[in-house]
């Protein structure tokens, strides 16, 4: 909940305010939100199976970020685009902590939906004694 | 998705209140620093693509000039090829009629050929200039592309060896061509351009000997750039040299009487 709070207000700060970054950082930017993403991705797959820990998500957060972004520069200087590897390994990532979720969401959906049927019988028989 | 982090307690008059750790604090700052990038990036990104469809527009308008320029100028070449026969006509009229003297009419017509304005045929030397092809195959890099130097060198190495008549990629040069890198390409005068990455045909009239001898002088053909480029010469009876279509201007020049 606070989080999603904290992403609307970044983003209304991001339209609001006229922050002048230097165009040529623009490319590498890009490959540090994709970090970045992947980052709260696998924050919310830890949180789904209750092994979230704040520190690991912000470090990994500004260490990837930093990283892809360095990774895209030094690529850029030595005419290699580095910057691909960082967009496959961090794609790759976000799809499979996606699918984890999914699965995590799917897995929770029916226990509850199991439990409240188990509720609803056991109440039924309660009632029928009664 | 952070419930299980937010601690919803009850205070002592029954109002509900949110217990926030540290931890959330910071994960809500680093989501809103998230957030604030995307944002700028994406304004940024979109305000970059506005920008291009502008050029667009701007390419679009480019580009149906030329083609008007392109075509002024094909009906300009043919008025001046019409004039130019004509007044070479009354030229000869008049040099039968004894108005005009054979020596002024043939002092005239060598004038012509030195300042371009006249097709011109004669032995020389045509060097054939390609890009050597990279090893990276798509090394896309200018840093060993042919400037302005390399062919203002050859240019001038050739006029110093005898060269009589000279074009480049059939583009006369005249007493009044300059050569100069514009763009992706370098102009010759302001009839034409030639590409770095394209092939560069240079021909030459003069003794084939001493042309020669000036072109494959050992280091004449390494200068600079030219070292990525293979290069051809070959000697030949018969050059053709078309005419400039640049005109000569006499604006402010004028003649010394004595």
């Amino acid at each position: 909940m606070i989080a999603v709070i904290g992403l609307l207000i970044g983003i209304i700060l991001g339209f609001v305010l006229d922050v002048n970054i230097s165009d040529k950082l623009s490319p590498y930017m890009s490959v540090a939100i994709l970090a970045c993403l992947d980052s709260v991705f696998g924050a919310i797959r830890g949180n789904l199976s209750k092994n979230f820990q704040a520190d690991i998500f912000i470090s990994g957060f500004f260490g990837n970020a930093l990283l892809a972004a360095g990774l895209a520069y030094l690529g850029d200087k030595l005419g290699i685009p580095i910057y691909i590897a960082a967009v496959i390994v961090f794609g790759g990532r976000i799809f499979d902590n996606f699918a984890i979720i999914r699965r995590l969401l799917l897995e929770e959906f029916k226990i509850r939906k199991r439990n409240l049927s188990k509720k609803n019988s056991i109440e039924k028989e309660n009632n029928d004694i009664k | 998705m952070w419930d299980s982090m937010v601690h919803l307690y009850i205070i002592k008059k029954g109002k509900v209140g949110m217990k926030i750790s540290r931890s959330q604090i910071f994960v809500a700052i680093v989501c809103g620093l998230l957030g604030f990038l995307l944002a700028y990036q994406f304004k940024v990104l979109s305000s970059k693509n506005n920008a291009l469809n502008i050029s667009n527009y701007d390419k679009n308008d480019m580009i149906s000039e030329i083609e008007t320029l392109k075509k002024q100028k094909e009906e300009l070449g043919a008025t001046n090829s019409k004039l130019s026969e004509e007044l070479k006509q009354m030229e000869e009229t008049a040099a039968k009629d004894g108005d005009l003297d054979t020596d002024i009419k043939n002092q005239l017509d060598n004038a012509r050929m030195h300042l371009g304005v006249v097709d011109v045929k004669g032995p020389g030397i045509t060097l054939t200039i390609t890009p050597k092809t990279s090893i990276f195959g798509s090394n896309s890099s200018n840093s060993g592309d042919l400037g302005e130097d390399e062919l203002v060198h050859i240019v001038n190495l050739l006029w110093y060896s005898g060269a009589e008549a000279i074009c480049i990629n059939d583009i006369r040069i005249t007493p009044q061509t300059g050569i100069k890198t514009a763009g992706n390409g370098i102009a010759i005068g302001s009839t034409g351009k030639v590409y770095p990455r394209e092939k560069i045909v240079i021909k030459a009239i003069g003794e084939k000997g001493r042309l020669n001898v000036g072109i494959s002088f050992p280091g004449s053909l390494e200068y600079r750039s030219l070292l990525n480029y293979n290069n051809e010469v070959k000697s030949e009876e018969d050059i053709v040299i078309g005419k400039t279509t640049q005109s000569l201007k006499s604006e402010f020049i004028k003649l010394v009487k004595e």
